[in-house]
């Protein structure tokens, strides 16, 4: 037997990127055509479900969809040509727009401004600050589970970890209050009393220098469960992978048990990752608008707050399909890790 | 050497740390919950709304924590918020539960029609961040607490579907379901009394607190930004009662902002370790 195949009866499964390559390579592509196929029919679903619930709305806010997409005719004429539509053509006009980028005109917040024009700066913007902050939960809420696991009977740990929970447990808008309600006082005290110096970035949140931003960041990481979240899920993946039973198996073969443990974890912990943005996102939103920086989530706060929905419903599709992708991606990555998904994909 | 020496001891969550977190939970739950008997009985101190004490007065005996910047006596806005945040949220539940009941089975059980449609049907609700869906029906509901909740619940189905999915797929072809169903037992019976409540309420219980943290994380923030998204004054929210109190910071008037940001701090993390310690309970028993 080689060291990159395991023969079971007649079978032989490859369980390594080495045995066969060009197959791995190709059962990927064939996945990830399942996958967009598949991103593409939700995307469908979720577009026809935000139109449906501002459908729903009591008021004329629907009206508003086209009346963002019209340059040609005036606003009135265009609003009342797709009252007239049934509601399947409705849906398919604004559809149509979206696809071609047009998801309208701004309605309250910068108006008569194209809705694209608002959502890709904004875009940008938020998508650093999601994944820094993303990123940094998963690092620390890794290293809250490993040391867990093999610390869980140090007294001084397990309170480490009460209080993790603790402050992990403070939603993001308290800890944004605490941060320029208090960080502020403190750097103004210090420099009367000659401590230190009026930083460039104070009073916050006014510039978005590194100092401020690295709060953010760490604010998303932690606040909002995000970090009690991870950790329990990453702890309870890395129970389950070291403790299956093919774990016996890799000891006899001498094969090396981190590395097995780590790409048994890492499709589990990526599934989480990628259930925990929808939340993150949500706690981005809080976070810009708490601050008052602009970002996707800031738009969509104050397009809600101004009913301005072309630029609500456009942050949403954004975000949806930024979701899908990194869903999809990640859906990938853990197939590529774990030979198991891949034998059973 | 060391690596497959320390695995090898499979380690696991104690049974002492389970029922200490649950225990440390339940006890951070007691305050929402007094103040939602007191208000439910009307044994709150003053009423909520009526501007009866000093401006950012301090605790008394007439005012045991004190009074908010307008003197409404700030015990009984604090317990009149749980009690006004009850409802919703148990519609909340209520909603996701039936969701999640509905969409999970027909993804296990019914088939491959109704189990592909409600495959789609989950994952379009999980594709759309949840926060974002709720500002959507914030927005059109003019800031109506039923509506919000309503759509946080039906943002949280696709969790209780998954749990439910699981442990219909775990236990379907377990030997008591092939017994019961030799012995003509239905398999709605199976399904809601054998698996749903016999194997699967603990996780779907976990996966309840978790969406009542969820829920309370939302009206509080919503409250707290404005813009009528959340709860309006003068009706009690922990988060208004924060941006109210928000510049009496600056005047030294803490108690007003830290009491209701203590109140949502405990009341998440007695959700969050209630539901942990439930979805412990659930993965040792499996």
């Amino acid at each position: 037997m080689s060291d990159s195949t395991l023969s079971i009866s007649s079978h032989t499964l490859p369980i390594g990127p080495r045995s066969d390559s060009g197959r791995l390579i190709l059962g990927l592509l064939s996945l990830a055509a399942r996958e967009l196929i598949a991103t593409i029919l939700v995307l469908i679903g979720a577009s026809l479900l935000l139109f449906l619930v501002l459908k729903a709305a009591p008021s004329e806010d629907h009206l508003q969809l086209r009346l963002g997409q019209s340059t040609s005719v005036t606003a009135e004429q265009a609003g009342e040509t797709f009252a007239s539509e049934t509601l399947a053509g409705q849906y398919v006009t604004w559809l149509e727009g979206v696809v071609t980028g047009d998801f309208g005109t701004s309605k309250a917040l910068q108006r008569g401004r194209p809705v694209a024009d608002l959502l890709k700066p904004a875009f940008f913007a938020s998508f650093k600050l999601l994944a820094a902050g993303l990123f940094l939960s998963a690092l620390l809420g890794l290293l809250a589970a490993t040391l867990s696991i093999f610390r869980s009977r140090n007294p001084l740990w397990r309170i480490t970890l009460g209080l993790t929970s603790l402050t992990s447990a403070i939603p993001v808008f308290l800890y944004v209050y605490a941060l320029v309600a208090g960080g502020n006082r403190l750097i103004a005290w210090g420099a009367a009393q000659q401590h230190w110096q009026i930083p460039g970035w104070f009073p916050l949140p006014m510039s978005p220098d590194f100092v401020p931003w690295f709060f953010a960041v760490l604010i998303l990481a932690v606040g909002d469960g995000s970090l009690m979240d991870m950790t329990q899920r990453f702890g309870s993946e890395l129970r389950h992978s070291a403790g299956d039973e093919h774990m016996v198996g890799v000891r006899m073969m001498n094969i090396s048990v981190p590395v097995v443990i780590a790409r048994g974890f890492l499709p589990g912990a990526l599934s989480h990752i990628s259930r925990r943005i929808s939340f993150v996102l949500g706690s981005l939103v809080v976070l810009e608008a708490a601050l008052g920086w602009p970002g996707l989530g800031y738009l969509a706060w104050r397009a809600a707050a101004e009913r301005d929905m072309p630029v609500l419903l456009g942050a949403a599709l954004l975000m949806a399909v930024a979701l899908r992708l990194v869903l999809m991606v990640f859906d990938l990555v853990g197939t590529a890790a774990d030979p198991r998904r891949r034998v059973t994909k | 050497m060391i690596g497959s020496l320390r695995w090898s001891r499979f380690p696991s969550v104690t049974k002492s740390s389970r029922y200490l977190g649950m225990a440390i939970g339940i006890i951070c739950l007691v305050p929402a919950t007094l103040g939602v008997v007191a208000a439910a009985f009307g044994w709150l101190p003053h009423d909520p709304l009526q501007f009866i004490g000093e401006s950012n007065g301090g605790p008394s005996l007439q005012h045991f924590l004190g009074c908010d910047s307008l003197g409404r006596d700030l015990l009984s806005r604090l317990w009149a918020a749980a009690a006004y945040f009850t409802p919703p949220g148990a519609l909340a539940m209520v909603v996701a539960l039936s969701l999640g009941v509905v969409l999970g089975v027909a993804e296990s059980l019914g088939g491959r029609f109704w189990g592909a449609i409600s495959s789609w049907c989950l994952q379009v609700m999980d594709s759309l961040p949840k926060f974002v869906l709720v500002l959507l029906v914030a927005a059109i509901a003019r800031s109506n607490l039923i509506w919000i909740m309503a759509a946080v619940g039906a943002t949280f189905a696709p969790q209780i579907a998954a749990a439910i999915r699981s442990s219909v797929e775990r236990l379907r072809a377990a030997a008591f379901i092939e017994a019961e169903k030799s012995l003509g037992v239905s398999m709605t019976r199976i399904v809601f009394f054998h698996i749903l409540w016999g194997h699967a309420r603990h996780v779907i219980l976990a996966q309840l607190m978790s969406l009542m943290a969820y829920a309370l994380l939302v009206e509080t923030s919503l409250s707290y930004l404005g813009g009528e998204l959340g709860v309006q004054e003068p009706t009690p929210s922990w988060g208004n009662m924060i941006a109210l109190a928000r510049d009496g910071v600056f005047t030294g008037n803490l108690l007003p902002a830290i009491i209701p940001a203590i109140m949502i701090s405990i009341t998440i993390l007695g959700f969050s370790l209630v539901g942990q310690g439930l979805l412990q309970l659930w993965e040792e028993r499996a």
